[in-house]
């Protein structure tokens, strides 16, 4: 047995490994991510407050550049534009990939299969898929125009028309983002012990009842973090944008993120393009504020 | 003991020094941006790979390195590489981007290396004003060069007893002849997506038309008698001639419209000339396919070839800027230059390559037509700083007026507004 002082010292040093470990393995990755996140967010404020020339930040401004890109910069139209697309990109992808999954839940044969073939567009780049469903889409020689005209309809291209540009888009977003909706439903599904299902269906509840008052209150909670980041990835999305429309036609799918990527890497006016990027910003704060109020205030 | 340690310890640093000296002037190695590998895929990559081994037999002390990425990143990437002092050796640049990095000052100038060279071998290259500043001194010279003209089917056209178009007037006539159902006249779109093609056509048939463009400041001068009216061709010929140029094909990208004509689906094509054997080839149509000069507003009058070309220059900061020239001396010697022209069509930057026998041969008629072009008649434009951001808002312009929410001459002044607007960026 050692000495009583040496029991203490390896005490006191055990207990400072304790109370120090946390922080050895805390600080190393939040130091990565404040230079890789946090640093160029401050800078883009930064730069969003002054006048630019090209990477060159020039003299404070103030929120002039703020007022001219939501006054006569189009700015607004923008914002419109992306809130359009997060919303008709959520109103699709939430209700398919959670439906996905409740199907996948189910001990149905081949399902290992089903499920891999389900995930495959969340695999697929968003280059990937911008390219495919123009392709999809063209008027002239797409296989959707080509089939249609079989039948004896004649069609113009979704993506030249300024009424269906939009849908056609959201479309194609939703193709490409159901899949991390249906992996998050799929999991949580998962963890439901099958005896509640069961006591459900004892009391004579409906397949609907079920779903509505039993199965989605348990799984609730990662609905929501699937529907936080299924937003801040659709307002974020600029390659799938940038290659079906550019934009076009007339503006009618010039989401922000895209601006911000044509202001900074196409037009170097960088000052707009921060400023643009910190107003993503803020809607993805506000949004994703939103729903955990509204799930908090539920559970309240 | 100590003492022996110590002396083991020098000895060895002092052989590391040795060779890492003599290792550092054996091999001096320069980097290189390019958006072409050096490879065996295509003939691009194989002629890549010919000019690096060229370089490297006749220059045993320099090494290259390639950093490949896609074309539309080198430029941007270069900016920030500047800001951050990551520079390359040596980077291709395409003539477009050159005045926005002449502008911010991220390229060397390189007089005092054109200076040396004897005056007839200067005078033999071919020079472009985007890699000029203001007070004539250059930053860029290019490898090859690429000239816009209007590829046709002469199939079709020969079919409906048409020649090649020599005004606008005879083009949108001749489009709406051989268009049918499945085939349309022409293949040319707008979109923002990708509008430098049709950007590029308006702008040089603007120019030839008379039409002043930008003011000396820089400042818009769209509207003009000029420009509306060839902004009503272009409305005329989508609105009302059958599928000359459908709607739903002017509001597409250069792709697209590249590809619709690929597919034997289009008569005539707006294009350049690096993309005419590529077009040839994939559409399978061979010598049916033909390159001529834009038509302009008069019989017989062609509009100025736009020229363009991907550079090569040395950012400012560069490492090994004398190695880095020594590279672009032989990329742009006549020998390379001749040898490039015939494994990938590229055409030459230097006169004296063309006395080589081989562009007398019927397989580089297109170099031959696109020289011509370039020599009787070339564009003359100062392009402005961004020229992304004036091909933009025509493209904006052109949706406006093609989707029916204005009409030309009120278009032309919005874009003139938003151009000015922007500060020309």
């Amino acid at each position: 047995m050692p000495p009583d002082h040496i029991v203490r010292s390896r005490y006191r040093s055990a207990s400072i490994v304790r109370h120090v470990q946390p922080y050895l393995f805390f600080y190393p990755s939040f130091l990565l991510v404040a230079v890789v996140s946090f640093l160029p967010m401050f800078y883009a404020v930064r730069q969003s407050l002054h006048a630019a020339s090209y990477l060159e930040i020039g003299p404070f401004v103030g929120l002039a550049n703020y007022v001219e890109l939501l006054t006569h910069g189009g700015g607004l139209w923008n914002i419109q534009t992306s809130i359009i697309f997060v919303l008709g990109s959520l109103a699709l992808t939430m209700p398919l990939g959670i439906g996905l999954a409740l199907l996948l839940n189910q001990p149905i044969r081949f399902r290992t299969v089903f499920r891999t073939i389900l995930i495959v567009p969340w695999i697929v780049s968003q280059l990937v898929t911008g390219l495919l469903w123009m392709w999809l889409y063209d008027g002239r020689v797409g296989p959707l125009a080509h089939a249609l005209r079989q039948l004896g309809l004649n069609v113009s291209g979704p993506l030249t028309d300024v009424n269906w540009a939009m849908p056609s888009l959201i479309l194609a977003n939703t193709w490409h983002s159901y899949p991390l909706v249906m992996v998050f439903t799929l999991a949580a599904l998962q963890t439901i012990p099958s005896e509640i299902g069961e006591a459900a269906r004892i009391d004579a509840a409906s397949a609907w009842h079920r779903f509505w008052h039993v199965t989605l209150p348990l799984i609730k909670s990662t609905v929501l973090v699937a529907l936080v980041l299924t937003t801040l990835h659709t307002f974020n999305t600029v390659t799938t944008v940038l290659i079906m429309t550019g934009g076009g036609p007339v503006g009618a799918t010039e989401v922000l993120a895209l601006r911000v990527f044509k202001e900074g890497f196409q037009f170097y006016r960088m000052e707009v393009a921060s400023t643009a990027a910190v107003v993503i910003f803020v809607l993805n704060i506000v949004f994703s504020l939103a729903y955990i109020r509204v799930l908090r205030a539920e559970r309240a | 003991m100590k003492f022996r340690a110590l002396a083991r310890a020098a000895a060895v640093g002092a052989i590391s020094a040795l060779f890492a000296f003599s290792g550092n002037a054996q091999a001096q190695k320069i980097e290189l941006w390019t958006f072409i590998a050096a490879g065996q895929e295509n003939v691009r990559e194989r002629t890549m790979a010919h000019i690096i081994e060229t370089f490297k037999a006749k220059n045993p002390g320099i090494d290259v390195a390639l950093n490949v990425m896609p074309w539309q990143q080198i430029s941007p990437t270069l900016l920030r590489a500047s800001k951050a002092g990551q520079v390359p050796d040596v980077t291709m640049l395409y003539s477009p981007s050159m005045p926005a990095h002449i502008a911010a000052g991220t390229l060397s100038p390189l007089k005092a290396y054109l200076d040396a060279w004897p005056t007839d071998v200067r005078a033999d290259l071919v020079r472009l004003p985007e890699t000029l500043d203001k007070q004539g001194n250059v930053f860029g010279v290019p490898w090859e060069m690429r000239v816009s003209g209007l590829v046709y089917r002469d199939d079709l056209l020969k079919a409906a007893g048409k020649r090649p178009p020599r005004s606008l007037q005879e083009w949108a006539d001749t489009a709406a002849a051989v268009a049918k159902d499945d085939v349309v006249g022409i293949a040319l779109g707008f979109s923002p997506e990708a509008p430098s093609i049709a950007a590029g056509w308006f702008l040089t048939t603007l120019v030839g038309s008379g039409a002043k463009v930008l003011n000396d400041d820089g400042t818009a001068a769209f509207v003009s008698p000029q420009a509306e009216r060839l902004v009503q061709w272009v409305h005329d010929v989508v609105t009302r001639r059958k599928n000359a140029l459908p709607q739903n094909v002017a509001l597409q990208g250069l792709e697209q419209a590249q590809q619709l004509f690929i597919a034997q689906k289009a008569a005539f094509l707006p294009t350049s000339t690096q993309r005419f054997e590529f077009i040839r080839e994939r559409s399978k149509l061979g010598e049916a396919v033909k390159m001529t000069d834009y038509p302009g507003f008069e019989e017989g009058r062609s509009s100025p070839a736009l020229v363009q070309s991907w550079s090569l220059v040395i950012p400012k900061g560069a490492k090994q800027p004398a190695a880095a020239w020594k590279f672009i001396e032989h990329w742009t010697s006549t020998e390379i230059q001749v040898a490039s022209a015939k494994s990938a069509g590229y055409v030459p930057v230097r006169r004296s390559a063309l006395k080589d026998p081989w562009f007398q041969e019927p397989r580089a008629e297109m170099i031959r037509w696109a020289v011509d072009y370039a020599a009787k008649n070339p564009l003359r434009f100062n392009f402005p700083e961004n020229t992304e951001a004036l091909y933009d808002t025509w493209a904006k312009m052109f949706g406006q007026v093609l989707t029916g929410r204005m009409e030309p001459k009120a278009a032309l002044a919005w874009a003139e507004a938003e151009y000015n607007r922007r500060g020309g960026r």
